[in-house]
């Protein structure tokens, strides 16, 4: 079958609104009554005031510190005020990563696990996972959420799934040929080198037997996918999500844009300036996620942080859910640099698409004098000398201007130089402050 | 868009139907359990599953009954 559920992924536009809604409505009603935070949050909010969209943006926004706040007045539970359910019914504790400030711990029932597994089991199904996938998940678990859905939905779908936790690169490389994996959770950055890896040991990619890849953790520009699709012989998919709203995106089989997880979550794409103004298709704006399902942790109009695209409302696989064209990056990682809006992305998606010939690269955006000054380090692949190198610098230059209206100053690395990532790529670095 | 045949719908409501009717059987059950680690436990693994099939079934049951049954 084409679709997990056939009812809700063909639903009209008009009833998946009405549902978001409705559940909305519970959620509030839900939160009031369950959690102190948001009884005052809310206190001068009802259920009954929400009738549209619009309406629901008259709540707070939500953000990482609020939760934080929250959190800090602890009181009898790890959780503080932000529970929704008694401490005892708490059976898994996950938390974020802290890169931002203090972690935020993030509490989940056996219900509201299920319900986000369930989440993962229609992303999974659109990425083509099935009962014949053995899924080999090249990382270990632990009290990050990564992974953890991903390898329950899997099992719910029927997949046989191999935890390659406590192997390294190498290791998993191998036991991926040995156990015949078709398909692979991974993050963008990690399938290139588990890729790079395997040419190492000589082996090409595509004969591990990958079919099926979704990656997780950081944005996958098209151009990226394609290359990863290009390496490993196999169809890529990209989803969104985070600890705290879950997975709120993800890709169907046309690879087009990312579908927006509804009636699950009713997320708002907003403005970037005012954050008051949901954008029109095409736009930049901002996730605003509301988990309708999720009672352990409530969250009502999360500031995600994230920046996307709005994307159209038809897709050609029949689905009738709002889309993304575009995940932009993260709205700390936007720059203005002379005036102009930067998304460090941007340039993965050129360099992928149009530099096959750079192995690796590093953005480094410095103050000089008054003037902010944007370097793009690149390391060339390993034979290319002189005439070579000042053809590619000035064709770069070019292409940089074109795609980001900046002017780029150009450095080569040797080969080997340029620090290589393996979880997350850190390839952007803003010294401004420094 | 392929508008679904009436008879999906009618699928569709008798599904709402049976969750509903699990709901309750698994409520039974636990009462009998009294407390019974293995009822007890399970049950709630069993409730937790109806709550996943009341979104995605049970809610568009209940919204396509009042407005009857279009879809996109």
């Amino acid at each position: 079958m084409k679709y997990w559920n056939p009812y809700l992924e063909t639903l009209s536009r008009e009833r998946l609104l009405e549902l978001e809604l409705n559940n909305f409505r519970q959620l509030l009603q839900y939160a009031k009554e369950h959690s102190p935070f948001y009884r005052q949050r809310y206190k001068d909010f009802a259920p009954e005031d929400i009738e549209t969209k619009e309406d629901i943006r008259r709540l707070p926004l939500l953000d990482k510190k609020d939760l934080r706040v929250a959190q800090e007045a602890r009181g009898a539970s790890l959780y503080g005020e932000i529970l929704g359910v008694d401490p005892e019914d708490v059976t898994t504790f996950r938390q974020t990563s802290g890169t931002t400030g203090r972690p935020v711990y993030v509490p989940e029932t056996y219900e509201s696990w299920q319900w986000r597994v369930e989440v993962w089991c229609h992303i999974l199904w659109m990425a083509g996972f099935r009962e014949t996938d053995r899924v080999f998940v090249p990382f270990g678990y632990n009290v990050y959420v990564a992974f953890w859905e991903g390898h329950y939905a899997a099992e719910k779908v029927g997949c046989e799934v191999v935890p390659g936790g406590a192997l390294d690169t190498r290791g998993r490389i191998n036991k991926m040929m040995e156990v015949k994996a078709t398909a692979l959770l991974n993050t963008t950055t990690y399938g290139l080198h588990m890729a790079e890896e395997a040419m190492k040991m000589g082996i090409d990619p595509r004969e591990i037997g990958i079919k099926r890849m979704l990656c997780a953790g950081e944005p996958l520009p098209q151009a990226t996918r394609k290359r990863l699709e290009h390496l490993w012989g196999a169809e890529v998919y990209d989803h969104i999500g985070g600890t705290e709203p879950c997975a709120w995106a993800a890709m169907c089989q046309e690879r087009d844009g990312l579908h927006i997880m509804e009636p699950f979550f009713l997320v708002e794409i907003l403005d970037m300036e005012t954050m008051s103004r949901e954008v029109e298709e095409g736009e930049l704006g901002v996730a605003v996620v509301t988990p309708l399902g999720r009672r352990s942790f409530p969250l009502l109009r999360f500031n995600t942080k994230d920046v996307v695209r709005r994307g159209r409302e038809r897709c050609p696989c029949g689905r009738t859910s709002l889309m993304i064209s575009e995940v932009a990056g993260r709205v700390d990682e936007l720059r203005k640099i002379r005036g102009i809006l930067f998304t460090p992305v941007s340039v993965e998606e050129l360099l992928r698409e149009e530099f096959p010939e750079i192995e690796e690269y590093e953005i480094i955006l410095e103050k000089k004098g008054a003037m902010d000054e944007i370097t793009l380090r690149v390391e060339p692949q390993e034979d290319m000398e002189g005439n070579a190198l000042a053809k590619l610098s000035a064709r770069l230059s070019e292409r940089l201007k074109t795609k980001t209206n900046l002017s780029f100053n150009i450095k080569f690395a040797l080969p080997g130089d340029l620090p290589r990532h393996t979880l997350k790529s850190k390839r952007f670095r803003d010294l401004r402050g420094a | 868009m392929k508008v679904r045949k009436d008879q999906d719908w009618g699928r569709l409501r008798e599904m709402s139907e049976k969750i509903e009717e699990i709901e309750r059987l698994v409520l039974d059950l636990k009462e009998l359990g009294e407390e019974m680690p293995v009822i007890e436990k399970n049950a709630r693994a069993i409730l937790s599953f109806i709550h996943v099939l009341r979104f995605g079934i049970s809610d568009v049951a209940e919204i396509t009954d009042k407005s009857g049954g279009t879809n996109g």
